[in-house]
């Protein structure tokens, strides 16, 4: 293949990567992706299109309510459908600490204009008939969504294309060209690509290009498990989030899925089959929720790896020691929900060289200094 | 709990049966599973225990014959149970198996696998192939020789391959009406190499002659190089419209005729069952005579995996008869590998099942040279024929999925759902990866099945909690 060139090379096509293709695209940047596989074929692809405002860390807040906006649009704007539906997120809290921390959050995220309601115990129930008593509460976030990923990826990329964004698919990276501290290229299985602008959107697999830059960025891959059984009447309107337990959900087909909470400290690695202890556990676990899944058939089950930093916060910066190196990884699940708005900001970073949101907590820089304390994700996992 | 044995047998058919009474003699501790309620398969499908019928037919003998050796052997045989997982045990170089059925543990730890996991029917998408009273040709032999059920008064059988006679036969003797059989391979000179295969398949002749014999006195007509290319009716099929195939398989409009049955039995050969070959990443090749991918064995019916044999069907379609000389081989190999048998005598033991291993695989791959359904017969579904019944994913919607820049089955699934649904795929996997091979210019063995991924057959979420009592 005859070297080619591109002014950004974006390497991999997950959620992330084809939000940026989609945004710099748009903007008139000559933008290629480097992609190993195929589209979303991985963590982008192994998730339960949930987006959520509910529960998250104050820093992602103003990020997430800017995404749902853009979520609302994205349908018309990529003119393609992605299966958007408003089913609402229900957190269901399992200790009083958790519901005085609910009625806290509740409290937050109104101030930015989040609808969020605690519910009790019958509440609870009117809303989805089959959560059992376990739960002592819970908060309703009516407003959350869910779309479809594989479509939402579709849709990204035959948008970026007809903005002209390029995509090499089956391309493997083995290499990045630097000179004197400055991206010069970017080397793979199908050929080499110059560029002076590289955003690295590899997931867990984005330490290992990093590596290649003379980086060390801390990423831990841990695999989480998903379950999905036969379709059955609406047993469960809203998405449920049972904090550090399992998420689940029931399509708008009726297959209800199950999606378990695994994070540091749990299993690690790369494995895309599921793992037969964490199946058990999970389900253990989502059974005495909603007893009723007990008596459904499993279809089948798949394993997608979440990349996790020592702080459970994501990496959107660019790196002081490599120019023209651009991370945006370590998403750990929240890659899907936020994928449009960190497009924007790539592009607002490489175009117009600042964010219009703040960035400051997703920095790479607070790597360096050692000590690095876990930011307060409140739902979803530890 | 898990329980420790030597072998792990999936699959109480012809293959899995005869492993298990071969290994079992020379001492190695055996598990059947099988998710029937008896053992037999589909070749040796037992009729019920309170039918209380007689059933003299040849089959019926050696099944009975099979059994009794079964019987007295002190293999655990675990029916009514689904094999659905399978992985290395991280400790050491053994297999754990996961099971779901009542009284069955929750995993089994085995120092050796067979796999002998049979076949499926392999059906073919036209217009109008859901309607009610369109039914696979396993389906109805099952329902007839099994359950003593008619699923029909008036049927036509469309397909390839001797089985068609063989139910053609039993329909008439159940006293139903067969308007025709249509066979789309047709007599070719190219042909008379494979008659040698014949030779010293007497038994085969005469049970074909037979078939053949029954036909004539009905009256029923046989036509070779015919298939149905629609069928049609309101509630249920009405009428089916049949055609002459070109050298492709391609159906000829010029030859359409239409034809009132209330019943199509289809049979268009078997895919074997290769789920867990392939969730275990056992090495596959394509080999279309064979009925499409099956694992790659060495001498010994060994796959890529050290410790996993595979055997009979799912390995490739072969027959009851090849099956069982399979299992005998991988029986011995079992016993040599967990040292019950010498290198020696397993040597020699194997050495003496060779000539007959090599008849039937001749035997096998003349049926499957002449009776693999051709290209043409693929392109017989319209726009708005459902390809996926599970999700409902019509035709139009797969060739939508198909773009240039991947071309696997995976794909195409994510992208309209089609092999999501209860069958996982075994209807509609082969009849996508067709489609994607028309519409992408390129050889069906190029075209990369799903993955498969746990559970191979849909089990209760119940039977996930039981683990690791």
């Amino acid at each position: 293949m005859t070297s080619r060139q591109a002014d950004v090379v974006i390497i991999g096509a997950g959620s992330t990567g084809l939000s940026a293709a989609y945004e710099l695209a748009k903007a008139g940047v000559d933008v290629l992706v480097v992609e190993r596989s195929f589209l979303a074929a991985e963590g982008s692809g192994r998730n339960l299109g949930g987006i959520r405002q509910i529960g998250r860390d104050i820093n992602e807040v103003p990020l997430m309510v800017a995404a749902m906006q853009r979520w609302h649009q994205l349908e018309e704007e990529l003119d393609y459908n992605i299966e958007l539906t408003e089913d609402g997120y229900l957190w269901v809290a399992l200790s009083e600490e958790e519901l005085s921390l609910q009625r806290e959050l509740a409290k937050r995220d109104a101030s930015y204009g989040i609808k969020e309601f605690v519910l009790c115990g019958n509440e609870i129930k009117d809303l989805s008939p089959a959560i059992s008593d376990t739960a002592l509460g819970a908060l309703y976030s009516p407003t959350d969504c869910i779309a479809d990923p594989f479509r939402v990826a579709k849709g990204y990329f035959d948008a970026a294309q007809r903005y002209g964004a390029r995509f090499l698919f089956d391309a493997e990276v083995t290499n990045l060209r630097l000179q004197t501290g400055q991206i010069q290229g970017v080397i793979t299985n199908r050929g080499e690509i110059a560029t002076d602008t590289l955003i690295v959107a590899a997931g867990p697999w984005s330490d290992q290009i990093g590596r290649m830059a003379g980086i060390e960025i801390p990423i831990t891959p841990c695999p989480n498990q998903i379950i999905v059984t036969e379709p059955v009447p609406l047993i469960l309107p809203p998405f449920l989030l049972i904090s550090s337990i399992a998420v689940c959900r029931q399509s708008s087909r009726r297959h209800v899925y199950i999606g378990n909470t695994n994070a540091p400290g749990g299993i690690t690695g790369y494995s895309k089959k599921t793992d037969y202890g964490e199946l058990v556990r999970t389900v253990r676990n989502i059974i005495k929720i909603v007893p009723a899944l007990r008596n459904l058939n499993v279809m089948r089950t798949w394993a997608g790896t979440l990349d996790f930093t020592p702080d459970d916060n994501f990496v959107l910066s660019r790196v002081e020691e490599v120019e023209g190196l651009i991370l945006a990884c370590g998403f750990a699940g929240h890659g899907f929900a936020l994928a449009p708005i960190i497009g924007s900001l790539l592009r607002e970073l490489i175009v117009d060289g600042k964010t219009s949101l703040p960035v400051a907590a997703f920095q790479f820089d607070r790597f360096k200094y050692g000590a690095v304390g876990k930011t307060k994700h409140f739902a979803h996992h530890h | 709990m898990t329980e420790l044995v030597d072998l792990v047998i999936v699959g109480a058919g012809p293959a899995g049966m005869e492993t298990a009474i071969v290994a079992a003699k020379m001492g190695v501790t055996v598990t059947i599973v099988d998710g029937y309620l008896q053992p037999g398969g589909q070749y040796y499908k037992q009729i019920p225990a309170s039918f209380h019928s007689k059933d003299l037919t040849e089959r019926h003998l050696q099944a009975e014959e099979i059994f009794h050796r079964l019987a007295r052997t002190n293999v655990r045989l675990l029916t009514n149970t689904t094999a659905w997982d399978v992985f290395p045990d991280p400790n050491t170089a053994e297999w754990i198996v996961a099971l779901c059925g009542p009284g069955a543990p929750d995993r089994l730890q085995a120092k050796a696998l067979v796999l002998a996991t049979g076949a499926y029917d392999r059906p073919i998408a036209f217009p109008g192939w859901t309607l009610p009273g369109v039914v696979t040709a396993g389906a109805v032999q099952t329902l007839l020789v099994t359950q003593r059920v008619l699923p029909g008064r008036r049927f036509l059988l469309s397909g390839t391959g001797p089985l068609q006679l063989q139910l053609a036969s039993q329909l008439v003797h159940a006293g139903a009406e067969v308007v025709g059989v249509l066979e789309g391979a047709k007599p070719r000179l190219s042909y008379a190499p494979y008659a040698m295969s014949m030779w010293g398949q007497w038994a085969r002749l005469r049970e074909g002659w037979d078939y053949w014999r029954t036909l004539r006195r009905a009256h029923v007509p046989l036509r070779f190089g015919w298939s149905v290319v629609e069928a049609r009716g309101k509630e249920e099929v009405q009428e089916v419209i049949i055609a002459k195939l070109d050298g492709d398989w391609q159906p000829i409009s010029s030859t359409r005729q239409a034809i009132a049955v209330d019943t199509l039995a289809i049979g268009y050969g078997f895919i074997p069952s290769t789920e867990l070959t392939r969730l275990l990443g056992c090495e596959h090749d394509y080999f279309p005579e064979q009925g499409g991918y099956v694992p790659r064995r060495d001498d010994e019916m060994q796959t890529s995996l050290r410790g996993v044999y595979a055997v009979g069907d799912g390995a490739g379609i072969g027959g009851a008869k090849l099956s069982r000389i399979e299992g005998r081989i991988a029986g011995l190999a079992v016993a040599r590998q967990l040292g019950r048998l010498d290198e020696k005598m397993a040597r020699a033991a194997i050495a003496r099942q060779q000539p007959a291993l090599a008849r039937e695989r001749r035997f096998a791959h003349m049926l499957g040279k002449l009776f693999t359904p051709g290209p043409g017969l693929y392109t017989l579904a319209t726009d708005d024929t459902v390809i996926c019944r599970c999700e409902e994913v019509t035709k139009k919607e797969v060739l939508g999925a198909i773009t240039a820049a991947s071309n696997t089955v995976t794909w195409v699934k994510r992208i309209t759902r089609a092999g999501m649904g209860p069958c996982q795929g075994r209807m509609c996997g082969h009849l996508v990866a067709e489609l994607i091979a028309q519409q992408t210019e390129q050889k069906i063995s190029q075209i990369s099945p799903d993955t498969v991924r746990p559970p191979v057959r849909p089990i209760p979420m119940g039977c996930l909690s039981g683990g690791s009592k």
